[in-house]
């Protein structure tokens, strides 16, 4: 910003000759945007520039409130001036937009400055400017914009003339002690009775007898062409954006120019200027009287060859050079939507939870096996919640009955049945939030008991390779079979799963896979949902009718369940995995599991360790499948009972025949007769 | 603790009303609801501020004052916020280069504006929302602050005031936003509101 001290450099020529007084200083004008003026700029080049490079006009407003600044909104590109800014000075200037950095930095400053110039200098001898005061001050932008990264590179010019000098014939005063309370009464309703296009430079005459007149610039030139009997005294006036007590605004620079340049006899006499400072309403009580005249040599400044400009604007450090502005915060929407998601969770933090780790959520790595309704509700969950990286993996297609439930879906998706899942709610997921890293694998998930398809094998590698890759697993596949490999698997990587299974109007979320360290109970796994069944998965597609096959739940329940899930996730992480049954964190309680029932809207939170003969999670299937993978898989996939031999299960089975195995060992379940696991099947 | 729009506007001509005769800069605008027609006016100032050079850098702990100040504007829209029934102070900043003030450089404006009683709760105030009208990203004193500050000060849309209660609640949150009020907001004439 320009201060006081950055003045003294405006006239680089100390030639301040003996006898002519104090050389007169102005204070240069800066510029200053607001930021809808850079979101208009866009639009123009977009939408009507273009590859031109146009020369664009502006209109730009300063006032005479110790502001020295041109200020520039998106109103500024309308060519009508705005009323409502009425309190202010009209100030026009032009606009060139360069279309490649390199035009922008290589073109002649020098030459450009002459132009700009030159085109004021016209307005000036053609007396233009004398008809209508508001192109004295004139403005030039030169500018670059990226619209790819919307960064902006600009340079204002405030044209004036290098020559002639000005002198002051003695130190400032202020006005109040020339003029009578009445005389500013005066000034100031002649002022208002003014076009807003003459308020920036007029004229006032005023008597002896303390009357005083306001009149246009044109009438007040005319009075010094004239040069009628001199009964009274004239002040040429003009509202003076300066802050400095002692130097006046830029604007005055160009004014004498335009007076001398049309009443050349005046080039000797002094003139008595008024620096119009404040407002009407404090009646300008703080305007300045400056008595300025020209160097001894009257002359130079007005021949041809004498004729200069100057006016580029420094930046904030006092050099002649381009500003640069980065406004991709603000600008790009990506960016835009990525600060306002980021702040929306920081509020939480700040507000409600001060330890919340946002981080570890943001990072974490999230698996969804299952892109079926609960999967959609769990991405959308997860994305809420800030996570940047989640992958689907599932192998169907969108079907017609899909999208009123699945939430990542639409008709669109469904038509000609060849969109698939995994792909499309990853897309969605991106459409919702771009700055979001989605993936989708179309993959089916190999199932015991399910004759082996050849891409099993792979599928298998595959899947394992993803589930090592991921931070959190969220299981919500349509078939208890399908969970099984998953489990195993994450159980094998050690990786933190999530299950969530729907009944009718019952749901289960519950997790499981990673090892914790209780040291009180010496707990290291949870239970998984193979560990409260004793029944191996076997192809329970098979005899199944529609009805159980696509299983019928109460819409609401999906989106309970997938919350549910979400929620679990966000507070296990905050203690970095090792979360105990029932452990607390910043969030409160971490339960092991959640089974929810709508019938009653009840719900409860049983906690069941790891079964150490349980078909999916047990030390015997996990090291089994470790050490004789081949054989181990070919087994599971021909023999439905081979998991069950395996882990004993067969033998338990005969022993407890006739028992009703009641999956959960807290008594509060045992109290809930209604539920039994066997109902609770994945919907997809 | 709650007041009507047209109370709401009543409080807000005669604030501006006062605001002309000191020259303080505030005026009503007015947004015309293309949809419906409605007209919603509400009370904005734009003003420069300087700003010190350090107070720009936020994670700078070195307290190094430099002589050069940087310009700042800012611009304070006070709307009519009908689900809280109360006044709502939306503000903005930027530098003369267009470009807005982050978040964090607000926060550690007020900080410097409340010195004597920062606390998280006073920093938690501000938040960022879009303008309820305009859409453009804006600073926000939250609203549940305004009913919390006018509860306390009394205001009730039955109560009948010896003072302009939006001048009492602008002065009470005007620390929190850089916000200067002339002190002549509090001693001009008595009038009775109903
Ligand atoms: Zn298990």
């Amino acid at each position: 910003m320009s201060t006081s001290s950055e003045t003294a450099n405006i006239i680089e020529n100390m030639d301040n000759l003996v006898g002519d007084g104090t050389l007169l200083r102005f204070q240069p004008f800066s510029s200053c945007l607001d930021p809808n003026f850079w979101f208009k700029v866009c639009q123009l080049k977009l939408d009507v520039d273009k590859l031109e490079e146009v020369h664009r006009s502006l209109i730009g407003y300063y006032d005479s409130k110790s502001s020295p600044f041109v200020s520039l909104d998106c109103s500024s590109f309308n060519q009508e001036v705005n009323y409502e800014t009425s309190s202010k000075y009209i100030a026009h200037g032009h606009c060139l937009n360069k279309n490649t950095i390199d035009s922008f930095k290589n073109c002649d400053k020098n030459e450009l400055l002459k132009e700009f110039g030159e085109r004021m200098l016209n307005d000036f001898r053609s007396g233009k400017a004398i008809e209508d005061p508001s192109i004295i001050p004139v403005f030039d932008i030169l500018m670059y914009s990226d619209l790819k990264k919307f960064i902006f590179y600009y340079w204002f010019a405030f044209p004036s003339l290098a020559n002639p000098k000005y002198y002051l014939t003695d130190t400032p005063t202020i006005l109040k002690n020339t003029f009578s309370a009445a005389q500013f009464d005066l000034l100031v309703s002649g002022f208002q009775n003014l076009n807003i296009n003459q308020r920036g430079f007029f004229g006032v005459v005023s008597t002896d007898d303390g009357n005083l007149k306001v009149m246009t610039l044109k009438q007040y030139i005319d009075v010094l062409q004239n040069n009628v009997e001199n009964d009274f005294t004239n002040y040429l006036v003009f509202a003076d954006p300066s802050d400095l007590l002692n130097n006046p605004g830029w604007p005055l620079r160009n004014l004498l120019y335009l007076i001398l340049l049309h009443c050349p006899s005046i080039r000797n006499s002094v003139l008595r200027v008024i620096a119009l400072r404040g407002s009407p309403t404090s009646k300008f009580s703080t305007s300045m009287l400056f008595n300025i005249k020209l160097s001894s040599n009257i002359e130079m400044g007005f021949q041809p060859d004498d004729i200069a400009f100057v006016g580029w604007e420094k930046n904030s450090k006092g050099i002649f050079c381009p500003k640069y502005v980065d406004l991709s915060k603000t600008m790009d929407s990506k960016k835009q939507a990525r600060e306002s998601v980021d702040l929306n969770l920081k509020l939480m933090k700040w507000r409600i939870a001060p330890d919340l780790n946002l981080d570890v959520i943001a990072q974490s790595k999230c698996l969804i096996i299952g892109a079926g309704t609960l999967g959609c509700c769990i991405a959308r969950n997860l994305m809420s919640w800030g996570v940047r990286n989640i992958t689907f993996i599932d192998s169907g297609k969108v079907s017609y009955s899909n999208p009123v439930r699945q939430s990542l879906y639409k008709h669109a998706h469904c038509i000609n049945a060849n969109t698939y899942k995994a792909t499309a709610a990853a897309e969605a997921l991106r459409e919702i939030y771009p700055e979001i890293n989605s993936k989708g694998v179309v993959m089916s998930i190999p199932m015991p008991g399910h004759a082996a398809n050849i891409d099993d094998h792979e599928n298998i590698n595959l899947l394992s390779e993803l589930i090592e890759n991921h931070d959190v697993i969220f299981l919500v596949t349509d078939s208890r079979e399908s969970r099984w490999l998953p489990t195993m698997l994450s159980t094998l990587h050690n990786k933190l799963a999530i299950t969530a299974a729907l009944g009718f109007d019952s749901y289960l979320v519950l997790r499981h896979g990673v090892v914790v360290q209780d040291v009180s109970t010496n707990e290291k796994k949870l239970g998984c949902y193979f560990c409260n069944d004793v029944t191996a998965p076997g192809n329970s597609l098979v005899d199944r009718t529609l009805d159980q096959q696509c299983t019928v739940t109460r819409p609401g329940v999906s989106s309970i369940a997938g919350a549910l899930a979400v929620e679990l996730f966000v507070s296990c992480i905050q203690l970095k995995y090792n979360a105990p049954a029932n452990a607390t964190s910043c969030l409160g309680v971490i339960p092991h599991s959640i089974r929810g029932f709508l019938c009653d809207f009840q719900q409860i939170m049983p906690c069941t360790p790891s079964f150490f003969q349980c078909i999916a999670c047990s030390l015997k299937v996990v090291n089994d499948f470790l050490n004789n993978r081949e054989e181990f898989l070919l087994n599971v996939f021909r023999n439905p009972n081979y998991l069950e031999d395996l882990t004993g299960l067969t033998d338990l089975k005969n022993k407890f025949e006739n028992i009703q195995i009641l999956e959960l060992n807290d008594s509060d379940v045992e109290d809930s007769e209604t539920y039994n696991d066997q109902t609770v099947t994945a919907i997809d | 603790m709650s007041m009507t729009y047209d109370q709401f506007m009543e409080y807000a001509l005669d604030f501006k009303n006062h605001s002309d005769s000191i020259d303080d800069g505030w005026n009503i605008h007015e947004y015309k609801n293309q949809m419906t027609g409605s007209i919603i006016k509400y009370l904005v100032k734009k003003e420069m501020q300087k700003m010190n050079k350090f107070l720009a850098n936020p994670h700078n702990s070195e307290f190094h004052l430099e002589e050069d100040s940087e310009t700042i504007i800012c611009e304070y829209h006070v709307l009519y916020n009908p689900s809280y029934s109360s006044p709502d102070m939306f503000f903005n900043m930027w530098f003369t280069n267009g470009k807005l003030l982050s978040i964090e450089h607000i926060w550690s404006r007020v900080h410097s504006f409340v010195k004597q009683q920062v606390n998280n709760d006073k920093w938690n105030a501000i938040t960022q929302k879009e303008h309820p009208l305009s859409g453009i990203p804006f600073f926000r004193v939250h609203p549940c602050k305004n009913t919390h500050i006018l509860d306390n000060l009394g205001v009730s849309s039955v109560k009948t005031f010896e003072f302009n209660p939006l001048t009492t609640w602008l002065s009470t949150i005007s620390s929190l936003v850089g916000l200067e009020m002339h002190l002549s907001y509090g001693h001009k004439n008595i009038v009775s509101y109903n």
